[in-house]
């Protein structure tokens, strides 16, 4: 059962204000099991609070009256509560809801978010806390219109009683706990699933210190379902008892051979905690769970259509070229493309000091040129959550017969709106030229890789506090002080580890296994083993498939430049929802290539292109689409351009794919810009006539689209160089209502490592798989 | 922001959860792993026990940058383009079955080249090179 934590029963305010004057007032010592609340003038907290009174819950409706503290009204205001609680160990759910924003903070960590302007919105986040003092703070603020806020928070020791909480397991996998009577009692033996479907006989479960009779167990699993019914079927010998959400559904708690009984909850969408609690006496032994619906994060079905005939789409070489040597494109939420050159590879523009980048509109084929101070020819970059771009590193020296480039330890923020950078605090762990930028789920960025400002590997993990606007110090960040390389394709994993697919650029793999899983919570870096030809993936291409959700990655191509071999044709698969992820063979390109660009399309597709077969030589044509549903390839028509090194390829909101660059041997660079448009460009598209500008974590969103509409996904706008964009991902947005009627309601998804914050192009599929052109979206 | 919504709205709006499925953050406390914590703060809001991957668990390094071998980029920039001066790439490794020499450089756009360091890839002949300043594989 859901043990509460002591909220539930509480009403009423002590709505004694120890402070209501003009004078700022200081927060009072409120009674054990109260929150101490302080007012604030403005929506941004600040200043010293004008009131301060403890409250014995949250749940106020201030729209008609305010919130009856002396000096605010009924707009214009915040508020920040703050309590301790000492709880047993388990898994707490904090549910908070408010007009206008809300968020929550648990131990000094943000857990719930919904800081921004909107409705009634509710948004919860669940957590395991260890046994102990905790603090909570809830922080809400008031605009203007109506003004509510109610938190509750519940959970506690494991649903079941005794025995506690099991082990962290990856999502999607059961936690298990294993005990050594009938009862479920005392400290349990721990052992991730990705199935309750075990047939043990008079066999025992492989469990030290667990035989074959007189054992209990308990699994728990967190899934997200639709809103509806869903049918969950238990067959066991002995005893079994199912919960939802802490209510028992199944109940089959006797001595019985195997029996089969099912159960037909209804849920409302969103996630729920499914308990499965297992026992056996003597004889054999056997348990199967499995229940319908629920997926998130899992595999999402395919894409709805698909193109059936005329599928090939065509490219186009635009009548105009860009003004730069772009080697690095940043699709920018207004719809502009941030070209970055720097130096762009030559010399004589780097020992002028002339630093170029320009901000593209597709749409006019208008260039605006917009210099920058520092040379970020070779640096990495990312979206910020509000939209900007970070780069940082870069070139401080070219490199000469006998030393390699060095290192560029600035960093700039662009603004898409002013179009202007500005200068951040310097990369604490010195010069990175070729770094690799990682927006984690909480917006701060992880930087690692490059060459450091002596030439050598630096080794440094670099974060970038988006919240401070600055790059932490490095005594600050977890330090693996490991070396990743060039350009390493670090990519967020739901779980919040990093997870390093194989490509990069120049050489060979910095790491033995060619493949890695870090953890940069913890510094821990794992090997992942199974990847093919490690050393032949030097600008190869690493894409996180859609949907995001399904996370599995495909690896395609790559070379090895400095040893002159010949570009591979090779992909690998994996599937890291695995508890221990090993790759897979995938199917070969239609061409061995490295420089290959890997673009995901709104059709639930991946169009691979460019490449080249060897050093900065030898281009290679071909062109193909990546079907994560069949895994198969089907070539397209060619690019007519090169696109070896330093070419970037990435999506336009209207669905078509530029690619840009090229930088061969002779030294001369491409500056032709051309446009891929795939298949459904040449269809009637679906189109979003009306949704929210602001999609919140976990907030079900409204949509009008015309047609019917089978699927709507989030994509991540591109920020990519050397045909790297460690952030690419598209996320599915489950139709929870409407597909059919033109106003649906989308689920937006609620861990932010899923979907990292900031802008986003929302794309609508209609049933025959055709996407819309792009609305954009923030999440915040 | 705007008006409360009716009764109904907000029913349904507080019944739904809009749950974050948010990772363990616990799990940063409550798995340490082996050997010291790593200094600093947590920059993830979860982690995974390590133990549970088979791979091996990569020694952390101390501190000192990499070394990294010379001409990372795979170009030898002993040389740059004979006529113009601009930087160019001249491989350091020749793909299989071909060798780095005038012709391999013609068939990739380099008409010829000036040695601005030494003749490390004896595009000059001979066996000493040729000298510095030197314009190669003109016709």
């Amino acid at each position: 059962m859901l043990v509460a934590a002591a909220l539930a029963a509480m009403a009423g305010q002590c709505a004694v204000l120890v402070a209501v004057t003009s004078a700022p007032a200081r927060a009072a010592t409120c009674p054990d099991g109260q929150w101490n609340a302080e007012f604030h003038a403005g929506t941004a907290l600040g200043g010293d609070p004008v009131g301060q009174r403890c409250d014995t819950e949250i749940d106020f409706d201030w729209s008609q009256n305010g919130p009856g503290v002396t000096g605010l009204g009924l707009t214009g205001y915040s508020v920040r509560w703050t309590r301790a609680f000492t709880l047993a160990a388990g898994s707490y759910t904090a549910t908070v809801t408010g007009d206008d924003g809300v968020r929550v903070i648990v131990d000094g960590q943000t857990v719930a978010d919904g800081w921004g302007d909107h409705g009634p919105q509710t948004f919860t986040a669940t957590r395991t806390l260890t046994a102990g003092a905790h603090t909570i703070v809830v922080e809400y603020y008031q605009a203007a219109g109506g003004a509510m806020v109610t938190f509750d928070l519940a959970g506690g020791p494991n649903t079941g009683g005794s025995g506690g909480t099991g082990p962290d397991c990856p999502a999607g996998q059961w936690s298990g706990l294993y005990f050594p009577n009938r009862t479920m009692g005392g400290t349990g033996v721990p052992r991730c699933s990705a199935a309750i479907d075990y047939a043990w006989g008079d066999g025992d479960p492989g469990l030290a210190g667990i035989g074959a009779d007189n054992f209990s167990a308990r699994w728990t699993r967190a899934d997200t379902f639709a809103a509806g019914p869903i049918t969950i079927t238990a067959t066991a010998d002995d005893g079994v008892r199912v919960y939802v959400d802490g209510t028992r559904v199944i109940d089959g708690w006797n001595d019985q051979g195997p029996t089969t009984p099912t159960a037909t909850p209804t849920l409302t969408a969103g996630p729920h905690t499914i308990v499965t609690e297992y026992y056996e006496r003597v004889g054999g032994a056997q348990i199967r769970v499995s229940y319908t619906g629920g997926g998130d994060p899992g595999p999402a079905p395919p894409p709805p259509g698909g193109c059936t005939s005329d599928c090939g789409g065509s490219w186009q070489t635009l009548g105009y070229q860009m003004p730069v040597r772009s080697v690095h494109a940043s699709l920018l939420h207004t719809g502009n493309v941030l070209l970055v050159a720097g130096s762009g590879n030559d010399q004589t523009t780097f020992d002028a000091h002339t630093f170029r980048s320009t901000v593209w509109n597709p749409g006019t084929g208008d260039f605006k040129d917009t210099p920058v101070a520092d040379d970020l020819f070779c640096s990495g970059h990312v979206q910020l959550p509000d939209g900007r771009i970070l780069l940082a590193g870069g070139t401080a020296a070219y490199s000469t017969a006998t030393a390699n480039y060095k290192g560029l330890a600035k960093s700039f923020v662009f603004d898409p709106v002013a179009g202007t950078y500005t200068a951040t605090n310097d990369l604490p762990g010195g010069g990175h030229w070729y770094p690799s930028l990682t927006e984690l789920g909480t917006g701060d960025v992880v930087a690692v890789g490059g060459l450091d400002q002596n030439a050598a590997g630096n080794v440094a993990t670099e974060l970038y506090d988006h919240a401070q606007g600055r790059w932490l110090p490095t005594a600050e960040v977890p330090q693996t002080f490991f070396f990743w390389g060039l350009y390493p394709e670090l990519k967020l994993l739901t779980d919040g580890r990093l997870f390093y697919g194989g490509v990069h650029t120049f050489g060979n793999a910095p790491t033995a296994a060619g493949s890695n899983i870090y953890d940069p919570a913890t510094a821990t870096v794992n090997d992942v083993p199974g990847l093919r030809d490690v050393n032949l993936r030097d600008q190869g291409a690493s894409v996180l498939l859609p949907p995001a959700q399904a996370q599995r990655v495909l690896t395609l191509g790559g070379g090895n430049g400095d040893a002159g071999a010949d570009a591979i044709a090779s992909t690998d698969l994996i599937d890291l929802r695995q508890a221990d992820p090993h790759w897979q063979p995938g199917p070969d390109l239609p061409a061995a290539k490295m420089y290959v660009s890997a673009v995901i399309l709104p059709d639930g597709t991946v169009l691979e292109t460019g490449g080249g077969r060897h050093l900065r030589s030898d281009p290679v044509h071909e062109a193909s689409i990546y079907n994560p549903a069949t895994n198969h390839f089907t070539s397209v028509p060619p690019d007519p351009q090169d696109r070896t090194y330093h070419s970037q390829a990435f999506l336009l909101p209207d669905g078509s794919v530029a690619a840009l660059g090229d930088n061969p041997m002779d030294g001369s660079f491409s500056t032709a810009i051309s446009v891929y448009r795939p298949w459904y460009m040449t269809r009637t598209r679906p189109q979003i006539t009306a949704a929210a500008d602001v999609f919140a974590y976990g907030s079900h969103q409204d949509l009008t689209a015309d047609g019917d509409i089978g699927r709507v996904t989030l994509l991540r706008p591109a920020s990519v160089t050397h045909q790297a964009d460690p952030n690419q991902r598209s996320v599915d947005l489950p139709i929870s209502a409407g597909a059919q009627t033109g106003h649906l309601t989308v689920d937006v998804p609620s861990n932010p490592n899923l979907l990292p914050p900031g802008y986003y192009m929302m794309f609508a599929q209609n049933t025959a798989g055709v996407p819309s052109v792009a609305r954009w979206v923030r999440v915040p | 922001m705007g008006p409360r919504p009716v009764t109904a709205r907000w029913g349904r709006l507080t019944a739904v959860a809009c749950a974050v499925a948010l990772v363990d953050v616990g799990a940063a406390v409550l798995v340490g792993g082996g050997g010291s914590p790593p200094a600093g703060r947590p920059i993830a809001v979860a982690v995974a026990p390590p133990g549970r991957l088979s791979g091996r668990v990569v020694p952390h390094g101390d501190g000192k940058p990499s070394p990294v071998p010379a001409a990372l980029d795979g170009c030898d920039h002993n040389y740059a383009d004979g006529v113009t001066g601009r930087r160019i790439c001249v491989p350091v490794a020749p793909p299989p079955g071909q060798r780095i020499d005038c012709a391999y450089l013609r068939a990739h756009g380099i008409q010829s080249v000036r040695v601005i360091g030494d003749d490390t890839r004896g595009l000059g002949g001979g066996l000493t090179g040729a000298l510095r300043g030197a314009v190669l594989c003109a016709l």
